[in-house]
């Protein structure tokens, strides 16, 4: 298809827009829940969406920092996983994935946690282990649970993340047909983390991916999950993700992300959670791979005694650009919403925030704190943030702080003069930067392995691996 | 001076006090002590104007007038200081400032020429030094990053200043080291005289082995269980308020 | 916890105490835009050539830009055919010569704004460029400010006795091409201020202009141009008024500022236009672009800003840190009550090595007011060293009004630090409560409060205004508590 030659301007983004249409039309009859009319309306109001609106410019404000033009120009293949398995994969069922940078298999060794592989947008069942899922606790591909028990999502999906909300929902609207839905009956308490674990690029082609995931989680139930996206550092894909989170009553749902797509890929995710209640939603996020990656979070605090965190860290080494877009709704009283965020950009990377705050009219009694902060650490790295703050209500506590600045002149010294070598120094510093995210981590088991890829993805961090001893 | 009667002030739709009567006379320093929760602070509380709080029966007179119809600036500039137990932090209104405007809408309530800037210093620099209190306190916002003993510290430093008919100190010595209750203590002392009552309210005796009390009451269920003199209070530090309530209780 | 609100409420009902229209005879053109106007405009003024071909440029250029969008602010289109873009009170021959020429009435509303002109100008030693829809008509102090080579006289007379230093800077620092208003006054503005500090030369006192709007259905358009020559020092005060009318009326200025090298400008500004009544009707649309620029080393330009008045406030005083250790600051108190709209802010642009900047905002929304601050900071790659400190407060009273934040920080040099801070209070009815046991009314209590969350910026005003601004805070927040 000749849009990757269609050129700039009006003329690539029609030809890219006729490209996805076309896509759609041909792979509808076969997407997943095909036979659901309500369904079948939801894809087609998503493709019309995006039709209308085309890939997002800079013009637009919320992307103003993040030019989707590459991925706009990239004519990547939209058909899907095809009919046939796929091969049992060379490594076998032993537990280690291709990965970037070698790091992945530490999520998954050990303790038998419950998992679901996806290798390339198709349930890999030789390296999914689902059998310790406690009782409540359901974990199915996406494709599958649709077809088991279609009602359950008649009511949630694209109920969250609406598909007119940006391009790239609508995209994924149209287009889902992987991913994964993990359900927590009322009362259910899972102790360890569900794993769901996407593995991007494994084939030759130059594929978009459009997975689903959807968490509910009961009135009362407890869970987490980590999202775990890998990828092959040569292959150039788009991961296109959305997750919809339902906190039903006074349930709690943690969430990890760890992006670590490969070297030449785009990664886009939007994830949105919606709390009842007395729910509280906890997500934690860090964006390590990726050539672009940009990540959009939102939380609709709509109900009294709602609370969430939203905790992330972000680098950008090289040529990567990667964004952070969160966004708080306070829409009912009595709410609470803690952000911590931190970025580093070295090489010639980008990093962009925005945390946006909204209180709404009658939200009195909100509390709502936000701090980002930012290292650069080259001369042609940038950051760009912006903290945003709207109130509407006057019986508020509501801060946000923002600070970008460079490693500690001092501190640097001071290691040095201890004897350790300045590049040794300058990665410790770097990683100490960076630790007090990691730490936010509430499952202890996490911290080591999601700490070591976070040191994986440091300039000089390998040789650093002794710090998390 | 402060009499009253059969007080009852209810919180939310709960009953906190539930018929308090007290009578205070010039010249007498009076201790109300009581465990947490007897009502104590709401006492202080309604007795200075604060919202919030439902006066459902009784009366206050105070010099003789009705109390309970005057705003909380009226009953100030009557000559009513309440020491708080959480002084309130006013950033970027500095100290001096705020004293000066306090006193000078007194004076003139009272039909007193307002202190100028020169007479004001020198007033505030003798007080000053009665509460071993540093001068760049006054340069600093009201209470803002003030310590806790600092913070009372300039309580009382307003009460000296402000020199009011009656004075109610509301917990102030919790949270004060030794050195600091002694200044607190030297800086109240001072201020008795035959014109001016002093209401203590308390939750230890030691306040009182610097603080003499002409009379303690005990607060229990609301009311007043037991009044005495000052070895009331060390009978309660010795048998604890368990006691007070059964008696009240059993009464 | 409903005492502070009722009350908070009623102090925002109270009148606009400088509602009031002069009965003048005004020189004013028929409503309207097209190229003969500007010509028109132009010609009445005697300007050169130079000045209506670079006006009529500005007029093509905005005939292809549309009125930006972006900004936190809603109000029904402006018909720009609906403007006379000239008014002129009438006077005799070339305008007056002295104070003496001056329409007395116009004397007598000055009186009313308190603006110390006349005598009192010589008492509080400012020297007072008086702009009446956008046409300056007396300047005080000029010929002793003369004496010393400091040029301070209206924008008309400056074209015409300094028509060079005019065309060597004008729109240097604010383009014609750049931004809808500001295209806008360029094609149109009729008069305002200009200053010329010559170098080495610190100005004597402190040179003031005020604004005032009067005629029905006119938008007043000044330009003002401030030039530091190298190690010279200014400081210079601006005040607006406008009377009371159920129309709104549009305000669109143009400021442009040049620090040479080791120059400093301290620019304040207390704006108190009509900011309509409590149903949102009337009241003046506040379009305007300030802009400074260092563009020599170690050269200096703050703004300091109050701004009650005004329907809706758009107005970003910027400044361009071109020189190396060149310095730039920007406090704000931004105050919307009734149906107000502020969407205020600064820009920092830091290119020179060691420069530096600090932003102190305080927004105020009481009413139905609603209060942005819009702020950029931005690191260019050679900017070595910069650093910015930002602080931006919110004070909300009332559950009706809303405050917003919009700081953009774009960092691109790894040796600058940046640093942002937000909060957002309400007055606590603990601090109420504190103050009133103190024996302090409520209004008094509220007023104190206010100033002392305003303190900051009220420190980086010349003492009268100060107190003027202080003043002016606790009339437009009377009746915001109640």
């Amino acid at each position: 298809m000749g849009a990757g030659g269609g050129g700039r301007g009006m003329n690539g983004a029609a030809a890219s827009a006729a490209r996805y249409a076309e896509a759609f039309a041909r792979r509808e009859p076969a997407l997943p829940g095909h036979d659901l009319a309500w369904l079948r309306d939801v894809r087609r109001a998503a493709a019309d969406a995006f039709s209308r609106s085309g890939f997002p410019t800079p013009r637009n404000e919320h992307w103003k920092y993040t030019n989707v033009a590459p991925i706009e120009k990239r004519a990547f293949d939209l058909d899907g996983a095809g009919a046939a398995p796929r091969a049992a994969p060379g490594n076998g069922a032993s537990g280690t994935l291709p990965g970037g940078n070698g790091t992945s298999g530490a999520f998954l060794d050990g303790g038998g946690a419950p998992r679901l592989v996806i290798v390339d947008g198709r349930l890999d069942p030789g390296l999914s282990n689902l059998e310790a899922l406690p009782p409540g606790v359901t974990v199915e591909d996406f494709p599958r649970a649709l077809e088991r028990d279609a009602a359950f999502f008649e009511s949630l999906l694209a109920r969250i993340v609406r598909p007119e909300k940006t391009a790239f929902a609508a995209l994924n609207t149209a287009f889902m047909d992987t991913g994964a839905v993990v359900r927590a009956a009322p009362g259910a308490v899972a102790d360890a983390p569900v794993h769901l674990v996407f593995v991007s690029g494994a084939e030759g082609r130059e594929r978009a991916y459009s997975p689903r995931i959807v968490i509910a989680a009961g009135a009362g139930a407890r869970i987490a999950v980590v999202e775990h996206f890998l990828g092959l550092d040569g292959a150039v894909y788009l991961d296109n993700v959305v997750t919809e989170i339902d906190v039903a009553e006074d349930a709690a749902v943690e969430h990890y992300k760890v992006q670590q797509a490969g070297a030449a890929a785009y990664h886009v995710a939007a994830l949105e959670a919606r709390l009842a209640r007395g729910a509280s939603f906890h997500s934690w996020a860090v964006s390590l791979g990726g050539r672009l990656s940009r990540h959009d979070i939102d939380v609709t605090l709509d109900h009294e005694h709602a609370r969430c965190s939203l905790d992330g860290l972000y680098m950008a080494n090289g040529r990567q650009h990667t964004d952070f877009h969160t966004n708080v709704e306070h829409v009912a009283p009595h709410c609470a919403s803690h952000e911590y965020y931190k970025g580093i950009a070295g090489g010639r990377g980008r990093g962009v925030f925005n945390g946006r705050v909204h209180v709404h009219p009658h939200a009195q009694k909100t509390e709502a704190h936000q701090t980002n902060r930012n290292l650069l650490l080259s001369r042609n790295a940038e950051i760009d943030t912006k903290p945003q703050l709207e109130i509407h209500a006057d019986d508020v506590k509501c801060s946000h702080g923002a600070t970008i600045g460079q490693l500690d002149e001092q501190m640097l010294f001071y290691l040095r003069a201890r004897g350790i070598a300045e590049s040794a120094a300058r990665g410790m510093l770097t990683y100490g930067f960076a630790r007090d995210v990691v730490e936010r981590i509430a499952r202890p088991g996490l911290r080591g392995p999601i700490g070591a890829a976070v040191l994986g993805h440091l300039p000089g961090g390998g040789d650093l691996r002794e710090i998390l001893q | 001076m402060l009499e009253i009667r059969d007080l009852r002030v209810a919180v939310d739709g709960k009953d906190i006090l539930t018929g308090l009567d007290l009578r205070v006379a010039p010249g007498e320093v009076h201790a109300i002590m009581g465990p947490n929760g007897s009502g104590k602070s709401t006492l202080a509380h309604v007795l200075a104007g604060r919202d919030g709080y439902e006066v459902t029966g009784g009366e206050i007179l105070f010099e003789g007038r009705p109390l309970l119809d005057l705003a909380p600036e009226e009953r100030a500039c009557a000559g009513l200081f309440l020491a708080f137990q959480y002084p309130v932090e006013i950033p970027g209104v500095n100290n001096t400032y705020f004293l000066k405007a306090a006193v000078n809408a007194i004076r003139k309530h009272r039909g007193e020429p307002e202190l100028d800037a020169m007479d004001f210093l020198a007033l505030v620099r003798e007080k000053l030094a009665v509460l071993h209190m540093d001068e760049s306190l006054l340069k600093r916002g009201v209470n803002v990053g003030f310590s806790g003993g600092e913070k009372k510290r300039n309580e009382i430093f307003q009460l000296a200043i402000m020199e009011p008919r009656l004075a109610i100190l509301d917990e102030t010595d919790s949270g004060l080291d030794i050195d600091a209750l002694k200044d607190v203590a030297k800086g109240v002392n001072a201020l008795r005289s035959p014109e001016r009552a002093i209401i203590l309210v308390t939750h230890y005796q030691r306040l009182l082995d610097h603080i003499v009390p002409d009379r303690v009451h005990v607060l229990s269920g609301g009311r007043i269980a037991t009044s005495g003199g000052q070895d009331l209070a060390l009978e309660l530090e010795s048998r604890g308020y368990e006691w007070v309530r059964e008696a009240a209780a059993g009464a | 916890m409903d005492t502070p609100n009722t009350e908070i409420d009623a102090l925002v009902r109270r009148e606009y105490q400088h509602g009031f229209v002069t009965d003048l005879e005004s020189d004013t053109v028929p409503p309207g835009l097209d190229e003969d106007v500007v010509r028109l405009i132009s010609r009445k003024k005697q300007e050169p050539a130079f000045l209506t071909e670079w006006r009529l440029r500005a007029y093509r250029h905005w005939l292809t830009m549309s009125e930006p969008r972006w900004a936190n602010l809603h109000h029904p289109p402006i018909d720009y055919d609906e403007i006379s873009y000239y008014s002129a009170p009438k006077s005799k021959d070339d305008g007056p010569k002295s104070l003496d020429e001056v329409d007395p009435k116009l004397l007598e509303t000055y009186e009313k704004l308190g603006i110390p002109l006349h005598e009192r100008a010589a008492l509080a030693g400012v020297a007072v460029d008086a702009v009446f829809d956008s046409v300056s008509v007396a300047t005080t102090f000029k010929d002793k400010l003369a004496e010393q080579g400091i040029v301070f006289c209206s924008f008309s007379e400056a074209v015409r006795e300094h028509p060079a230093l005019v065309e060597a800077y004008l729109g240097t620092v604010v383009p014609y091409t750049d931004n809808f208003f500001a295209t806008l006054n360029s094609a149109v503005f009729s008069d305002g201020s200009f200053c010329y500090v010559p170098k080495g030369l610190r100005c004597p006192m402190e040179l003031s202009t005020y604004f005032r709007i009067n005629a029905a259905k006119t938008g007043q358009f000044e330009r003002t141009l401030v030039v530091a020559d190298e190690g010279s020092y200014v400081s210079y005060l601006e005040g607006c008024t406008a009377p009371a009318r159920d129309e709104n009326q549009l305000h669109a200025a143009v400021v442009e500022l040049v620090a040479l090298e080791g120059a400093e400008i301290k620019y304040s500004t207390v704006q108190n236009w009509y900011p309509g009544d409590e149903h949102g009707t009337g009241g003046i649309y506040n379009f305007v672009t300030k802009r400074g620029d260092c563009r020599g080393n170690g050269s200096k330009i703050s703004w300091t800003q109050v701004e009650t008045g005004s329907a809706i406030t758009w107005k970003y005083p910027s400044c361009i840190l071109r020189g190396d250790d060149s310095v730039g600051a920007f406090y704000s108190v931004a105050l919307s009550n009734l149906r107000q709209q502020a969407d205020t802010g600064t820009k920092m642009i830091h290119l020179g090595r060691n420069t530096r900047s600090t932003v102190v905002s305080k927004g105020i929304s009481a009413g139905r007011g609603q209060n942005s601050y819009r702020g950029l900071v931005q690191i260019g790659k050679g900017a070595e060293n910069a650093r910015n400190y930002t602080q931006c407060d919110s004070l909300l009273m009332g559950d009706r009004c809303g405050a917003h934040t919009f700081p953009y920080m774009e960092v691109k040099n790894p040796s600058a630090k940046v640093e942002h801070e937000a909060t957002t209070s309400k007055i606590s009815d603990d601090q109420l409560f504190y103050c009133r046991q103190r024996g302090i009314g409520e209004e008094d209590a509220v007023s104190m409060i206010v100033n002392g969350f305003c303190k900051e910026v009220f420190r980086e005003l010349p003492m009268e205004f100060a107190v003027e601004a202080q003043k002016l805070l606790e009339v437009s927040l009377e009746g915001a508590v109640g």
